[in-house]
């Protein structure tokens, strides 16, 4: 068995400001 | 131990097959010798007699594919997730200081307005921040409008108000987030608004010039794409940027060429890109239900747009997250959505300068009869309430959807399926392509 996603810690304390228009996460640490 | 209901298993080319579990996201890849033996564990629920066969089943246990005989899956789900939503260790303020726009997108669905946000309204938000944070470990900003770089100062001045703030009480101050046309996100307000705290910026093209240039004009009617493109190439060295491509039947045929520009400009390998759905929410945009496409139709269109990308070598696809609690703001308690008039709403799509449609204000803790009754609906929205997604076997990635999606619905059983409903297989099997291709070429 070869793992191709790990499995996600989740990250329940920081919902998603909307379900639709942001479906993302908001990258830790500064900017690149 | 039990396969985990959360667990699918599904054979792919050559034998070999994936494992996958929505319950953690786990993906993995078995060859035609580990398929067949991985899908009898997984029906016979039996461990190996021999030692050969022990690491693979140890490893269905240690990525939750096999859980114990006594596990209730969707009850742990159902309790973290109450858990989480009544939690107000994060708060999380999205912020219209404007509800002013320069576009005039025939898809939106706010009715602009000029008004911006006061003085008075930002010192209001400020101890209206304070007030909340009492409860918080950290603070999350994200800003929204109308255009919200219409109003750079406002920004600045309070992410400034902010940091300060959270420095005071303690709570960490998150990476901060802005939702813009991209029009006037030139490498000067990219710096400007990197130094504010904000490290993430989500820009959208709606296809290559002329599609763009017909869906997200200029208010008097001029074409955005050329400056937005020239924007994203140099914001892009500045904050992480996150292109949004709106897709409805006018433009998913055109929709692949703009990743192809933006690959041949050597802008691709800097962003991140994702579709999105079009829909017609509410009545400003009730003019494009017709091009719209139906939740099913735009699921299987994604997974076709991202197959002729990886066809082309063009590696991305979306992948399933896994949140275990109400991960929609607004139906988490620490979360708000502030107008720029100093109302509160719980969704970003129902953002006005009509207090009526509001769940609070900032000025009050005192709520309306209406207020208090629209607050009360979102709190008491539960997707394990609902028969279909409390039997879904993707819940733990969807979990029941878009909150306000699935208050309009009308539909008792189920909330708002996300696409991942009508193309997991797919999705999964692109993604896994995509690893492929990847390590071919690198």
């Amino acid at each position: 068995m070869k793992l191709i996603e790990q499995p996600q810690k989740s990250n329940p304390q920081k919902p998603c400001p909307c379900y639709k228009r942001l479906f993302l996460i908001i990258p830790p640490g500064p900017a690149k | 131990m039990k396969q985990s209901r959360y667990c699918f298993l599904f054979g792919i080319e050559d034998g070999k097959g994936l494992v996958f579990s929505s319950a953690n996201g786990a993906l993995a890849e078995l060859d035609s010798e580990s398929y067949p033996q991985v899908k009898s564990f997984l029906s016979e629920c039996l461990p190996p007699k021999s030692g050969s066969n022990l690491e693979l089943w140890n490893a269905l246990i240690d990525n939750a594919f096999l859980v114990e005989d006594n596990t209730n899956e969707i009850v742990i789900l159902e309790t973290g997730s109450q858990l989480e939503r009544s939690k107000k260790s994060t708060l999380s303020l999205t912020i219209a200081p404007t509800l002013a726009c320069n576009f005039g997108c025939d898809y939106c669905f706010e009715n602009h307005s000029a008004t911006h946000m006061s003085k008075a309204t930002e010192e209001a938000l400020v101890l209206f921040a304070e007030r909340h944070i009492k409860d918080a470990k950290s603070l999350q900003t994200t800003w929204f409008g109308g255009e919200p770089t219409l109003c750079l100062p406002t920004i600045e001045r309070l992410q400034s108000e902010f940091t300060v703030l959270a420095d005071r009480s303690g709570v960490s101050f998150d990476p901060s987030s802005i939702i813009t046309n991209g029009y006037l996100l030139n490498s000067k307000m990219a710096m400007r608004l990197k130094h504010a705290g904000i490290v993430l910026a989500q820009v959208t093209l709606d296809g290559p010039k002329e599609v763009h240039d017909a869906r997200r004009p200029l208010k008097n009617g001029r074409g955005t794409f050329d400056r937005i493109l020239e924007n994203i190439s140099q914001a892009s060295e500045i904050l992480s940027i996150a292109v949004r491509i709106n897709v409805d039947r006018d433009n998913i045929d055109a929709s692949i060429q703009i990743i192809e520009d933006l690959k041949n400009r050597d802008i691709l390998p800097h962003i991140n890109v994702h579709f999105a759905q079009v829909t017609a929410s509410g009545s400003a945009c009730s003019s494009v239900r017709d091009r719209c496409f139906s939740d099913q139709e735009f699921s299987q269109r994604q997974a076709l747009l991202y197959k002729t990308l990886i066809d082309r070598d063009i590696y991305m696809v979306d992948y399933p997250q896994v949140f275990s609690g109400g991960h929609c703001g607004a139906v988490s308690e620490g979360s708000f959505v502030i107008s720029p008039t100093g109302d509160i709403f719980k969704c970003w799509e129902e953002l006005s300068v009509d207090s009526e449609k509001s769940t609070g204000s900032i000025l009050t803790d005192t709520m309306t009869s209406t207020q208090r009754d629209k607050a009360k609906r979102y709190k008491s929205w539960d997707p394990f309430e609902l028969k279909e997604c409390r039997s879904c076997e993707i819940l733990p990635v969807c979990m029941g959807g878009c909150p306000v999606q699935g208050l309009q619905n009308g539909d008792p059983d189920k909330g708002a399926c996300s696409p991942f409903k009508y193309s997991l297989k797919e999705m999964l099997v692109l993604r896994y392509l995509c690893n492929q291709r990847k390590e071919v070429t690198t």
